[in-house]
């Protein structure tokens, strides 16, 4: 970057309250309690544009297997009798092991298999419909996609499965018309590896003498008094293993290896025959052993989790959080969307950095890493009590805030644990001339980036954390214009006890302690899994979720459910500073990355020494 | 059923607690509202096989119970004798999997027996053919 090009700076905004929902408690399902139709696909090898190949499919109840089968492409009954043979002879000898006996594999066409298995299980049965890469796998087995138009699905996908309508062309458009009492399949990708997925409204019949339309399909009590389109319990695999695993891949090997199953190396697409057929089925098998052992994790979180509204660690989070009664700050707390804006302009990411200097050239170092980083800083910070605060307070600590970054022994102070308590959720506004400060740039690319760098502004909205920071690296004090902390007052009553892994959340104590110290003993205790899913859990409670934004309707966003950006602002500034105490405490680090930094040992310059 | 199987194991006493209303689902924990059948009708006269080998079972669970016999391919019945066994075996399992520690009915035990017992005569008489 030049300093003549211009490039937008903190440019986050509040989108308002308008389209925030709260956090719900929903009853939770087992999988034991209904049918689950487990399926998985791949397109077939070699053909371009991509298209259905073979499928898998199992029916069980808990562990108990029903039945399965392998789907083909209705094509390949007309055009491919060979391959079909090979298929059907696969299957033969191949019989799938029920409860009750050795059950001939059935052998379908996509169609047939989605109205005698797939509707007839997942949408009239009402059962579970699992998969890992759900939406791939559904659309797969479309023979119509299409932008979701309806609300709630932005960026999402409509699709029309075979067998279930047809495709028609209207005014020289496709279009979709589905089945009386079928409907089409709407698909959506939540968190990094989540997909939600749900039926839309069943077409209705049409009564030619009375030239009434008539309900069809499937309809369910809306507890309100009133029937709704029964939407369907579809489950992606990849979301609940991320979420209770910590497992952060799209490839569903990572998943299966975390959970002590073997890994399949799938390919991309298979060739229609006997291999093809061992591949989708071993896939099916596999996630059937996923599902159960991600059911039986879930049972261990607040009681049990379910499943399907398990997509990330946020998910996570936050259930436990409406478990423990906990209101979202954004509905209990009374703040103007001009001070959540103020807010906003100071909510950035972990601070990356690399040492120009000492590119391309080995050098002695020291490896430092903060625990437990961003816990570390909102436990320092006094989340819980903030959170579990009746109502918050703005003050203005100008004056304070002034003396406190002028002091000579800032650094000093800054490692005393109640300096960080005393100022809390504190924003500033400051006016940087030259001082380093961590500021937000939009890339060519359109991506946003954290750089700290020289800054001049009249007005500079900041977490005070970041302004410990500039003042810091400066060797100055930063000017405050303003400084405003909200005070937690009274605590919120109702909020209850849960167990999660054996440990008691009591609301009484930060929870984050509570599941920091259940980590430390799953790591010792070789717990894996648990570890790094409590390392997520946290991480997505303190900072992932209050900064959450969602897509909305005509490409804007949402606050997330339990979005409060006076704590992700201020634990992501505290996580920088904390970085910036080490620059000034042990020399300038060759690399930095939001919670742990590189640093030379031995330098000409200075740096750590031995 | 022979009436010698029968003889042998009808119960001289029925327990009081016999309502299913009294007694928690043995798949799901809730309160329990019907009386799932495991061995379930017989195709020919409509009635219940084995009429007292029943678990107390919510509603919900007793029809999914029927959705697993029909996925499983229980309900199309051929040879009666195989599915009352099969059919048992995987309502068996369903409580299996529920992990739930749980209370019969007063005349399950022999209702068991007795199932067994005429599957057993049922396999010599086949046998001995």
């Amino acid at each position: 970057m030049t300093q003549a090009s211009l490039v937008r700076a903190n440019f986050r905004h509040w989108p308002g309250k308008r389209h925030w929902r709260a956090p719900k408690e929903w009853p939770v399902e087992r999988i034991g309690s209904r049918l689950c139709l487990t399926m998985f696909s791949l397109p077939e090898r070699g053909r371009i544009p991509e298209r259905f190949g073979l499928g898998a499919f199992m029916v069980s109840t808990g562990s108990v297997v029903l039945d399965g089968g392998l789907v083909y492409d209705d094509a390949l009954d007309v055009h491919h009798r060979v391959p079909l043979d090979a298929l059907v002879e696969w299957a033969r000898c191949h019989p799938v092991e029920t409860a009750t006996s050795l059950r001939e594999r059935r052998v379908l066409p996509l169609s047939e298999f989605n109205k005698t298995v797939f509707a007839r299980r997942g949408y009239t049965g009402q059962g579970f419909i699992a998969s890992a890469d759900l939406g791939r796998t559904l659309a797969l087995g479309a023979d119509h996609l299409a932008a979701a138009r309806l609300d709630g699905w932005a960026d999402g996908f409509a699709l029309g499965l075979r067998g279930l309508g047809v495709v028609t062309t209207k005014r020289g458009r496709r279009e979709w018309v589905h089945s009386t009492g079928r409907t089409i399949v709407y698909v959506q990708a939540v968190s990094a590896h989540g997909t939600r997925a749900a039926f839309g409204r069943p077409r209705p019949g049409f009564d030619e003498e009375t030239k009434v339309s008539k309900r069809r399909g499937v309809w369910v009590p809306n507890g309100k008094g009133k029937l709704t389109h029964y939407q369907g319990r579809f489950l992606e695999l990849l979301g609940p293993s991320h979420g209770l695993s910590g497992v952060d891949s799209s490839d569903l090997d990572d998943h299966l290896v975390a959970w002590n199953l073997a890994p399949l190396e799938l390919p991309f697409a298979v060739d229609i025959n006997e291999g093809g057929a061992a591949t989708v089925t071993s896939a099916v098998e596999s996630l059937h052993r996923l599902t159960l052992l991600l059911a039986q994790e879930a049972r261990e979180w607040a009681g049990g989790l379910d499943l399907r509204r398990i997509h990330s660690p946020g998910s996570v989070a936050s259930e436990l959080l409406v478990r423990m009664g906990l209101a979202a700050p954004l509905g209990h707390f009374d703040l103007d969307d001009g001070e959540l804006q103020s807010w906003m302009a100071g909510l950035h990411g972990g601070w990356v950095a690399t040492s120009t200097e000492r590119l391309g050239s080995p050098f002695l170092a020291a490896d430092l890493d903060v625990r437990s980083a961003y816990p570390t800083v909102a436990v320092l910070l006094g989340w819980w009590t903030h959170l579990c605060a009746e109502a918050v307070e703005c003050q203005d600590v100008t004056e304070d805030f002034r003396r406190c970054l002028a002091s000579p022994d800032l650094a000093e102070r800054m490692r005393d644990p109640k300096t960080w308590r005393h100022w809390g959720m504190t924003r500033v506004v400051l006016r940087p001339r030259g001082e380093r400060l961590p500021v937000e740039v939009e890339g060519d690319d359109g991506e946003s980036r954290l750089i700290v760098v020289p800054t001049e502004a009249d007005r500079f909205d900041a977490a005070w954390p970041d302004a410990v920071l500039g003042t810091l690296l400066a060797e100055r004090a930063v000017e405050v214009l303003e400084a405003i902390q909200l005070v937690p007052t009274g605590r919120q009553r109702g909020l209850r006890t849960i167990q999660v892994l054996g440990a008691e959340l009591d609301p009484r104590n930060d929870p984050a302690v509570i599941l920091g110290r259940r980590r430390r003993q799953a790591k010792v205790q070789g717990e894996k899994r648990r570890a790094d899913a409590l390392r997520s859990v946290m991480n997505a409670m303190v900072w992932g979720n209050p900064a959450r934004f969602d897509p909305a309707a005509g490409g804007s966003e949402r606050p997330g459910p339990w979005c409060w950006p006076p704590l992700a602002s201020t634990v992501s500034a505290g996580s920088r500073c904390l970085m910036a105490l080490a620059d000034v405490g042990v020399g300038p680090a060759g690399y930095l990355d939001t919670d742990g930094a590189i640093v030379p040992l031995l330098t000409g310059g200075g740096g750590v020494g031995t | 059923m022979s009436a010698s199987a029968s003889a042998r194991w009808t119960p001289s006493f029925a327990a009081p607690t016999d309502d299913p209303a009294t007694m928690t689902c043995v798949y799901c924990g809730a309160p329990a509202t019907d009386r799932d059948h495991l061995s379930g009708r017989q195709a020919s006269d409509n009635a219940q096989s084995d009429p007292d080998l029943w678990l107390p079972s919510c509603h919900r669970c007793n029809v999914l119970g029927y959705q697993a016999w029909e996925a499983n391919g229980l309900t199309i019945v051929e040879d009666l004798a195989e599915a009352r066994v099969r059919r048992v075996a995987l309502s068996s399992l369903r409580v299996a999997d529920s992990g739930l520690w749980i209370l019969t009915p007063s005349r399950f035990w022999a209702a068991l027996a007795r199932l067994l017992v005429e599957t057993g005569d049922e396999l010599k008489k086949r046998a001995s053919f």
